[in-house]
C-alpha cells in the first residue's frame, strides 16, 4: 500500500489530544491546527487544510478543534491518518477502533513498546497484527511523526515547520530531527519531507526511501540511521533510488564495539561501520561525517546538475587515434588566500582542478576586464578589487572551455565589493551553462546575506567556507 | 567458534582454486623426513594447533631453515613446545618471498559476507589499511579494493620498491574467496594471512576458518 495517507491525508484525528501545553498531544494537534507548536515561532507553518478531530473524553474543545469521547464518535465516515499519543497500554485498542473507522495510516508517537524489552515487544506485536488485518500502516511507534512542508502537514511535537523545499530527511533519531528544523530555519535549509522512523515496527526506511523515489518534490534524500534490520534488502531499495535520487546517509554508532569479540584480522579490520560505509557506497549512495555536511551535501546534490569528469576525447587527424586529456573545475576569486586553501581542499577530496588552455588566458586578456596582476591560471584570482563585470567575464569565459566541467565562485568583502551583482552574475551563468554546476562560497556574514538569498532563490549551492563547497564538488562528482 | 582443521582448509581451498603454497602437512619424524624430498631448502615449519590462533607470538613458526640439521632442530623445538596442545598437523612449507597481503572475508551481522583486502603480515591491526566489500563481488569491484588501499602501490606500472604484483592474480583470488563465502554461510571469519604475491602469482601462506 501507498504511503500517501501519511503525506497528504484527507483528514485526521489526534488520539490523546490533551489541554496540557507541555503534552505530547498538545503538540501534535497545536502543529495540526496552527503549523507550529510555538505560534509566533518564525515557521512556515500553516493550518492543514483537512479536516481536524480531537480525540478526548474529558474535554469539550482544544485549540478550537471540537473534542470527542472516542475515534467511533468522530462523525466521519472514515479517518485516513490517525495520530495515537497515549499510554502504550491501549494502544491496540485505539487501532481496533481506528480499523472500524477504516484508518489507512497510524502514526504512533507514544513509547513503551519494542524499545523497553519482552513486554513492550509484546505490545507492539499485538498493535501491529490488529493493523495488519485492517490494512493500516504505522509510522513508530516511539516517534516524533512526519512534517511534509508542501501539504502544510506537520503531524509531530517538532517545535515547527521548515519551509517548503526539495530534500527528505528520515531519522531514526526523533530528537535530531526536532533540534534540525530549528537549525534550519536559521540556516535555510528546507524539506519536501521529515520523517522521524521510531522503532520501525511497519514503515521502514526502505518504504521511506521508495515514497521518496516517487515524490516530486524530493530531489535528494538524507538519512540519520544508527542500524537497518536486514542490510541486503537496505542495499537492493539503494540500488533502485540511487540511479534516480541521490541518498545522503550520516551514520551514527561509528564507535560502537562489536557485540561478540573478535577473534581473527579480519574481524578487527572490518569493523560494522566500515562495512555499512562500504554497503552504501556499493548501492550508490554517499557517506557523510556530521548533520552539517548531510544538509550541505544534500542542497548540492538536490540543486546541481553532476560534476562530469570523464575524460575529453578527441580524434587525432593525423592518424586517427584517440587523444584523452582531464577535465576539472576552476575556482573562480577575488581574494587569493580562500583561492588557495580551496584547491587544497579539492585536492584532498580527489576534485581536479583544470588547466587553463592558452586559448582560455588569451580570451581572459581579450576581455579587457582582467586587472593587469590577475593569476593568469587556476585558482584564478581576479585580485580584490573585482567588480561583477569581472566576474562575469572570467566565468562566462572559463565556463566556455571544454575541459572546464565547473567552478567554485568565491567572493570575499572589500570595499568596493558589490556583493549582489556578483550573485547576479553567478545566477546569469548558470542559467548560460545549465550542465556545469556552479558552487558559490560568498565568505561573509551581515554584508552578504542578500546576495545569499538570492542564491538560494536560484537554486546555487552557497557555502561560507571554501571547504564545504569543494566537499560538494566531490560530491556532485560521485567521490564522497 | 570453532577453527577448520588442516585437513578441511585445504580441501576447501583446492575446491575453489586458491593456490596454497607448496606445503606437506606431517605427524612424525618419519614423515618429515620423506616430506623434506620435494623441497628446496629454505623451509617454514608450523604446528597447528585448535586452541592457538597467534602462532608467531607462541614460537610455533620456525622460518628460514636452512639445512636438515635445522630442520631437524626446528621439529623437535615444536615438539617440546606444545607438549600440553593438542596438534592438529606439522606443516612443512617451502619459504616464499615476495609482498604480504592479506585477503579476508567475514560474516557481517547485518551485510552478511564481507571481503577484505590489505598489506599482510603481523601488523595488520596497526597499519589499519584494508578495503571491503559486501559479497558477492566481481572483478571490477576487485580492482577497485586493491587500488584504495596503500597496497595499490605495488601493483602500478612503476611498481614499488622493484617490486611488482600482478593484479589479475590477485583480483580472481579475492573473487574467489567471495564466491566460496557466499557459498558457505556456515563460515563466520577467514582470513588468509599472509598471502605472499609476486610478479607472476599469489600463494595462500597462512589460512584460517572459524566456522559457527
Amino acid at each position: 500500500m501507498t504511503l500517501e495517507p501519511f503525506f497528504s491525508p484527507k483528514n485526521i484525528a489526534v488520539v490523546g489530544a490533551s489541554r496540557d501545553v507541555n503534552s505530547v498531544g498538545y503538540g501534535v494537534l497545536s502543529s495540526l491546527v496552527h503549523g507550529c507548536v510555538k505560534p509566533g515561532v518564525p515557521g512556515e507553518g500553516k493550518p492543514y487544510a483537512g479536516e481536524i478531530y480531537a480525540i478526548n473524553p474529558n474535554a469539550d474543545e482544544i485549540l478550537g478543534v471540537k473534542c470527542h469521547k472516542t475515534l467511533e464518535d468522530v462523525p466521519a465516515e472514515s479517518i485516513a491518518l490517525v495520530i495515537i499519543a497515549v499510554h502504550a497500554s491501549i494502544v491496540p485498542q485505539i487501532m481496533r477502533d481506528a480499523a472500524k473507522k477504516h484508518a489507512k495510516a497510524a502514526i504512533v508517537i507514544s513509547a513503551g513498546f519494542g524499545e523497553t524489552g519482552a513486554e513492550g515487544k509484546k505490545l507492539q506485536n499485538e498493535m501491529l497484527s490488529v493493523a495488519r488485518e485492517a490494512g493500516i500502516r504505522i509510522l513508530g511507534p516511539n516517534c516524533l511523526g512526519l512534517i511534509a512542508p508542501h501539504n502544510n502537514l506537520n503531524a509531530s511535537f517538532a517545535l515547527s515547520t521548515p519551509p517548503a523545499g526539495n530534500v527528505a530527511f528520515f531519522s531514526q533519531s526523533g530528537a535530531m530531527a526536532d533540534s534540525i528544523i530549528d537549525w534550519a530555519l536559521r540556516e535555510r535549509y528546507t524539506f519536501s519531507a521529515i520523517v522521524s522512523l521510531g522503532n520501525s515496527a511497519d514503515v521502514d526506511v526502505n518504504d521511506l526511501l521508495l515514497w521518496a523515489l516517487e515524490d516530486a518534490n524530493t530531489k535528494a534524500i538524507t538519512l540519520y540511521l544508527e542500524g537497518v534490520s536486514d542490510g541486503r534488502k537496505f542495499m537492493d531499495t539503494l540500488r533502485r533510488v540511487t540511479p534516480t535520487k541521490p541518498v545522503i546517509v550520516l551514520k551514527g554508532g561509528k564507535s560502537a564495539v562489536g557485540l561478540h569479540a573478535v577473534s581473527s584480522h579480519t574481524g578487527s579490520l572490518a569493523g560494522s561501520y566500515k562495512v555499512f560505509t562500504a554497503a552504501v557506497h556499493q548501492s550508490g549512495g554517499l557517506m557523510v561525517d556530521s548533520i552539517e555536511e548531510l544538509f550541505d551535501v544534500a542542497r548540492a546534490k538536490a540543486d546541481s546538475p553532476a560534476l562530469d569528469l570523464s575524460p575529453l576525447e578527441k580524434t587525432n587527424p593525423a592518424d586517427g587515434s584517440i587523444v584523452r586529456s582531464p577535465k576539472g573545475v576552476v575556482i573562480v576569486t577575488n581574494g587569493g588566500g580562500a583561492g588557495v586553501l580551496c584547491a587544497d581542499y579539492c585536492g584532498d577530496f580527489g576534485v581536479p582542478l583544470a588547466e587553463l588552455s592558452a586559448e582560455c588566458i588569451a580570451a581572459l586578456d581579450a576581455s579587457g576586464k582582467m586587472h593587469p596582476a590577475y593569476s593568469r591560471g587556476n585558482p584564478l584570482d581576479l585580485v580584490g578589487d573585482a567588480l561583477p563585470e569581472r566576474y562575469a567575464a572570467a566565468l562566462h569565459t572559463v565556463l566556455s572551455q571544454e575541459n572546464v566541467s565547473g567552478a567554485i565562485v568565491i567572493q570575499t568583502l572589500q570595499t568596493m565589493t558589490n556583493s549582489i551583482e556578483d550573485a547576479r552574475v553567478v545566477v546569469q551563468a548558470s542559467k548560460a551553462f545549465p550542465d556545469k554546476p556552479i558552487v558559490a562560497v560568498f565568505m561573509g556574514g551581515k554584508y552578504t546575506e542578500e546576495s545569499i538569498n538570492l542564491l538560494r532563490e536560484h537554486s546555487i549551492p552557497d557555502y561560507n567556507d571554501p571547504q564545504k563547497a569543494a566537499r560538494a564538488m566531490a560530491a556532485l562528482a560521485g567521490l564522497l | 567458534m570453532p577453527l577448520l582443521g588442516y585437513a578441511a582448509t585445504a580441501e576447501l581451498l583446492s575446491r575453489y582454486q586458491i593456490p596454497a603454497c607448496h606445503q606437506v602437512a606431517i605427524q612424525s619424524q618419519d614423515q618429515l623426513w620423506a616430506a623434506k624430498q620435494s623441497f628446496e631448502y629454505p623451509v617454514v615449519l608450523k604446528a597447528l594447533s585448535q586452541q592457538t590462533s597467534h602462532k608467531t607470538e607462541k614460537g610455533l613458526v620456525k622460518v628460514g631453515i636452512a639445512s636438515d640439521t635445522q630442520l631437524m632442530e626446528a621439529f623437535s623445538e615444536l615438539q617440546a613446545a606444545t607438549l600440553n596442545e593438542k596438534v592438529d598437523v606439522f606443516l612443512l612449507q617451502q619459504q616464499l618471498s615476495g609482498v604480504e597481503l592479506i585477503v579476508g572475508g567475514k560474516r557481517d551481522s547485518t551485510f552478511g559476507p564481507t571481503v577484505l583486502f590489505g598489506l599482510g603480515g603481523i601488523m595488520v591491526e596497526l597499519v589499519q589499511d584494508s578495503s571491503v566489500r559486501v559479497a558477492p563481488i566481481d572483478t571490477r569491484v576487485a580492482t577497485e579494493m586493491i587500488f584504495e588501499t596503500k597496497a595499490s602501490a605495488f601493483f602500478r606500472p612503476e611498481g614499488f620498491r622493484k617490486r611488482k604484483l600482478n593484479a589479475g592474480i590477485v583480483e580472481q583470488l579475492l573473487v574467489s574467496v567471495s564466491k566460496l563465502l557466499m557459498e558457505h554461510p556456515e563460515i563466520s571469519e577467514l582470513d588468509f594471512n599472509p598471502v605472499i604475491a609476486t610478479s607472476d602469482a599469489a600463494f595462500v601462506v597462512d589460512a584460517r576458518i572459524l566456522t559457527d
